[in-house]
């Protein structure tokens, strides 16, 4: 047998969260003898010290501190590659214990894989649907860096400047909040991004920004109407600024910042000095869940009542919360979850949601990736935003209609197609005048007769087209300049509908197919077999090679190369004959139903669940099946769940000081 | 030894000694000292500079020279280059011909390809499109150990008009390095604490406040949380710190920076690079640094510059016309890098000026000159041209023309091998450095050039 090159080299997946270092672990004496009696009888053949395979040996994988051979074997497991699929292999529970076992282990030794972004697929799927003894789901407390498109809005509502940060032609948002998430995960993660050196560094040159802003056209207002009292204006500032009045104490302290600089500075400079000072307070850039109160049985306590109105007003806004949810949430006792739901329900129906819920979709689906991929061939009328923008119209439609949302996602005809010319009193170019958008039209198989001048919604053909896994946004972004990227299909699907892990390609290997112009994308894909690579290709490659249906523009075709194209695949170990059954079955699964509502739950919750959410995921899956598949619905479920409202100090990693 | 190396190791001697209590500036100032004493500095400088959208091995070909192929290089070559046969694009260094190696043939697919290897090109890894930064890149290594106040400063232009971008350098897995494109902003950052006197105090007051803020805000959080303020209060101390430690120096330093220029707020790519050369420069020449980095037009977002006094077109556009052969594009690609090169050689020029040991602060600094895209717009790295300029005491730069096989020859070297031989020279003789390729012998890939090391 041979070891899988990707192995070893798990070891390298980046560590972008905070790791917190715990005490040195060891296994408990029970988990110990369960890994030791599962490495005996299914590992140990290959994997013994006596010449083992790819030179791992796993014979002491119980007392191991290798945290690369347990990220390893925890990987393979999970990802059904060990045991090799042509030896013995364990029962679903024996696999899922040693996986128990080796998280534990990893965890004692600071190594919180579970918690990280794009690995929460690694908690087990059907604890997180099994009703548990006790319902205790709860997030730890924690800090939640503002993400940057809320950070804009705030420093549009204080400056009053709609413009801030604003560039029609450049995307110009603040650098002083990347995101630094994995690829394929959800960017707004609580447990990845904090301000750093550099960071933090053009934090204080974009916060000039808006300072200037400020000073220019808000400053006179609040000066006029504190009437010279310096404690009223800075009150006023301060609690524009942040959300909240300052405390005696924050008060005083700011009045002294101002009396210093401008002893030393002078007035304006000090005006400014102070602005800036209370932009950069960590209130202001974190968003706090600490919890309130005295904790339950379970150590849970309730968000504060403003700590609840931050976390529900982002999560229904990017702006953050409006005065009406604040005063509502001021008077409501989170233990009363028909009154809270009364109190969002009519927030699920604004624009502001919709955004989030498109947005949710963007990082989800990921087509808005079609946009940064370049083609050289043909590249005349190639409009790959356009595209984007078509896509959203039909993921906006299907949100409106809050009906059956991801089966719709998944196998709507109702395609959005703009018309042949769809700008009005703009300069036409000569091209254009010419041809129209005909060539962009062929994306979707149109023909110019078919497009009107104004955009239009076409049924595509049954056999052509099913949902947005086939509209020409999705195949491009997973497309490149010359081909298509059937892996990485087949790793969305994986990972993004069947709740699968796929490691990182290991860095040495030369992850290129053959460049030979007669082959086609499957043929030349037969590199993947090689016995270091079929072992993860083997579930990606059957997933992604359906939609070689449509070509690298996202048309649909009968033929490649002068060949009948091959449009076959495999799911859950049956051949699928091409996209539209494929996709079909896909959207009919209600495993696949869950592990969106997996994703869901990531989304709006910024971090991975645990096995103590599966009562949310739980009342999730109730509320969209009992809504005839709302999305609405089961968002509220969320946002009223106990995952969403309690925090709990994390035992497994701190204590409160 | 003429009267002015006389008087400066004179006054740099009297620096370091006149600053005891300074502990954080000594090894930058033993280093100075060392040098006044006419003792060789124990590592050189460096200037990285890259340029975008791939670097065609015959623009770097003499014209004295026959070129071979990639597929026909059999073993390795060496040839002397000759001021008057150096192509356009070398013709502005043509006057320090003897100070330079042209190296051919380096092979770089461990580094993967396409517009551009990003921060693959000095961290010697693929990241995939710039998704993933593995490691931190040579020059942060390399500054880093220098222990200057800056462990290194990256300048650059970008198509997108935005001061700073995340394109090629790195602290470490992860961590981007920023790449200040607006040389205002830049200039502030690295000489606001000499220049602007009070943009320093008005920070001291602000960062001092937010300090305190900071630390309450923390002493409610768990534990698993403070991390994430600490890092924001270390960021604060450490600017402060750098702040303290800029204007220290700036008392005690012969060359102030010049004020900040027009050229400072230019919008033209031609005008921004000169300025960023400017800056780059002096920053090494005051000491701030020992690693500076110029990315002109890196990574996939950023390479599509439209060089207005010197092309008709973008260079996204550009580089499809030289793949195509265009003779015109050709020569537009080549007058874009001969305005590099002007550049380099300005800097050159400058840092001759300078005394330094027993010569110039030249004989301390190597340049090196590369793509992000190695060879071509759409590149595989199969080969990497690299120019090195300049001088150290660890480095042969005299002026040869080196050409390594292809692959799977006797004697076929990688990328890698280029950063080990700036590591030795740097006094940090690493074998290896960024990622290994699968199945090739150490001996292609680890330890430094021999060609190269003295």
């Amino acid at each position: 047998m041979n070891l899988p090159t990707c192995w070893l080299s798990l070891s390298l997946f980046p560590t972008l969260a905070l790791t917190v270092v715990g005490l040195m672990g060891s296994l408990a004496l029970a988990d110990e003898v369960s890994v030791q009696r599962y490495v005996t009888r299914y590992c140990l053949d290959c994997h013994s010290s006596d010449s083992p395979e790819g030179d791992v040996d796993l014979s002491q994988l119980h007392q191991t501190k290798d945290v690369a051979i347990l990220f390893g074997a925890y990987d393979q497991t999970a990802l059904h590659n060990m045991p090799p699929e042509e030896t013995e292999q364990p029962s679903a529970k024996e696999r899922a214990a040693f996986i128990r076992s080796l998280d534990g282990y990893l965890k004692s030794l600071g190594h919180d894989r579970t918690r990280q972004p794009g690995n929460g697929n690694l908690v087990d799927h059907a604890l997180l649907f099994t009703e548990p003894a006790e319902r205790k789901a709860a997030t730890p407390s924690r800090i939640w860096r503002l993400d940057v498109d809320s950070f804009v809005q705030r420093a549009r509502a204080i400056t009053n400047q709609q413009n801030l940060f604003y560039d029609n032609r450049n995307n110009a948002k603040p650098v002083s909040l990347p995101y630094q998430t994995p690829d394929h995960t959800f960017l707004d993660f609580a447990s990845v991004h904090a301000f750093d050196n550099s960071t933090t560094e053009m934090l204080l040159l974009e916060t000039d920004l808006i300072v200037d802003q400020f000073m220019t056209r808000q400053w006179k207002r609040y000066e006029k109407q504190s009437r010279g009292d310096a404690s009223r204006r800075w009150c006023s500032i301060f609690a524009a600024i942040t959300g909240q009045p300052p405390s005696a104490e924050q008060l005083e302290s700011l009045l002294q910042l101002h009396a210093r600089s401008q002893a030393d500075l002078g007035e304006a400079v000090a005006h400014r000095i102070t602005v800036k000072a209370i932009l950069l307070r960590p209130n202001v850039l974190f968003r706090f869940e600490l919890g309130a109160g005295e904790p339950d049985q379970h150590g849970r306590r309730y968000l504060s009542a403003d700590e609840a109105t931050v976390a529900l007003g982002y999560a229904v806004d990017v702006a953050g919360p409006d005065a009406e949810l604040a005063g509502a949430l001021k008077q409501c006792d989170l233990n009363d979850r028909e009154q809270l739901r009364a109190i969002l329900r009519p927030y699920l129906e604004t624009d502001a949601m919709q955004a989030r819920l498109l947005r949710f979709a963007h990082e989800y689906f990921e087509y808005p990736r079609a946009e940064e991929v370049f083609k050289d061939a043909d590249k005349r009328d190639y409009h790959p935003q356009r595209l984007v923008e078509d896509a959203d119209q039909f993921i906006v439609k299907i949100l409106d209609q809050d009906r059956d949302v991801f089966r719709q996602w998944l196998t709507s005809r109702e395609y959005y197609v703009r018309g042949m010319f769809n700008y009005t009193g703009t300069k036409i170019a000569p091209i254009r005048w010419e041809n129209g958008y005909k060539d962009y039209h062929r994306n979707f198989n149109l023909t110019p007769d078919q497009v009107g001048k104004l955009p239009a919604w076409f049924a595509m053909p049954e056999n052509e087209r099913a949902g947005i896994l086939t509209h020409p946004a999705w195949l491009l972004a997973f497309s490149d300049n010359e081909k298509n990227q059937a892996i990485q299909r087949g790793r969305w699907v994986t990972t993004k509908l069947l709740g699968g892990v796929v490691p990182d390609a290991p860095v040495e290997v030369d992850a290129r197919l053959p460049e030979d112009d007669s082959l086609t994308l499957r043929e030349k894909m037969h590199v993947t077999k090689a016995s270091e690579c079929i072992h993860c290709h083997r579930h990606m490659d059957p997933l992604g090679l359906p939609f070689e249906q449509y070509d690298l523009f996202g048309q649909f075709r009968t033929e490649e190369k002068e060949k009948p194209v091959v449009t076959t695949g495999k799911l859950w170990d049956n051949k699928v004959t091409g996209p539209i059954p494929y996709v079909t079955k896909l959207a009919e699964s209600r495993q696949t139903k869950q592990v969106f509502l997996r994703h869901l739950f990531r989304f709006f919750m910024g971090r991975n669940e645990t096995t103590d959410d599966a009562p949310t995921l739980i009342d999730m899956e109730a509320a969209y099946d009992e809504s005839n598949g709302s999305l609405k619905a089961t968002v509220l479920s969320l946002l009223t769940s106990d995952s969403f409202l309690y925090r709990t100090i994390d035992s497994a990693t701190g204590t409160a000081s | 030894m003429n009267d002015t190396i006389q008087a400066r190791r004179k006054f740099l001697k009297g620096l370091s000694l006149g600053l005891g209590g300074a502990t954080y500036l000594g090894p930058m100032l033993s280093n100075l000292a060392l040098a006044a004493e006419g003792i060789e500095r124990r590592s050189p400088r460096f200037l990285f500079v890259l340029e975008g959208n791939g670097l065609p091995p015959t623009q770097l070909h003499p014209k004295n020279l026959p070129f071979i192929a990639r597929d026909d290089r059999q073993q390795v070559t060496i040839d002397r280059l000759v001021a008057d046969q150096l192509p356009t694009s070398l013709a502005p260094v043509g006057k320090y011909v003897d100070r330079m190696v042209v190296l051919q043939g380096i092979n770089g697919e461990v580094c993967g390809g396409g517009h551009s290897t990003s921060h693959g090109a000095l961290g010697a890894y693929n990241t995939r499109d710039g998704k993933i930064i593995h490691d931190a890149t040579i020059d942060y290594v390399l500054g880093r150990h220098a222990q200057t106040i800056f462990d290194h400063v990256v300048l650059g232009i970008s198509a997108q008009d935005r001061d700073v971008v995340f394109n090629c350098s790195a602290t470490g897995p992860g961590q981007s390095a920023a790449t200040f494109c607006s040389p205002e902003a830049a200039y502030k950052r690295i000489f606001g604490p000499i220049a602007a006197t009070d943009t320093t105090r008005e920070q001291a007051y602000l960062l001092d406040y937010l300090k305190d803020d900071i630390r309450t805000a923390r002493s409610s959080l768990p534990s698993t949380e403070k991390g994430k303020l600490d890092l924001y209060l270390g960021a604060y101390e450490q600017i402060q710190l750098r702040n303290k430690r800029v204007k220290e120096l700036a008392g005690k330093l012969e060359t102030l920076p010049s004020p900040p220029t027009d050229l400072l707020r230019s919008s033209l790519p031609e005008d921004r690079l000169d300025a960023h050369f400017e800056l780059a420069t002096s920053t090494l020449i005051s000491g701030l640094t020992d690693v500076a980095t110029i990315a002109s037009g890196v990574g996939f977002r950023h390479f599509n510059i439209q060089f207005s006094k010197l092309a008709t077109q973008s260079k996204h556009p550009l580089g499809h016309a030289v793949i195509g052969g265009d003779a015109s594009a050709i020569a537009e690609a080549e007058a874009i890098r001969a305005y590099h090169f002007e550049l380099i050689a300005r800097t050159m020029d400058r840092l001759a000026a300078i005394p330094e040991g027993n010569g110039t602060m030249l004989d301390n600094t190597v340049i090196v000159y590369l793509s992000d895209a190695a060879d071509k717009h759409h590149t595989q790295c199969l080969e990497w041209p690299h120019v090195l300029l300049g001088g150290s005491a660890g480095l042969k730069l005299d002026g040869r023309y080196i050409t390594y096989p292809t692959r799977g020859k006797s004697g076929w070297r990688t990328v890698n091998t280029i950063h080990n031989t700036l590591l030795h020279a740097a006094g940090l003789p690493a074998e290896t450095f960024g990622h290994l390729m699968a199945g090739v012998a150490d001996d292609v890939q680890k330890g430094p050039l021999e060609e190269l090391i003295t």
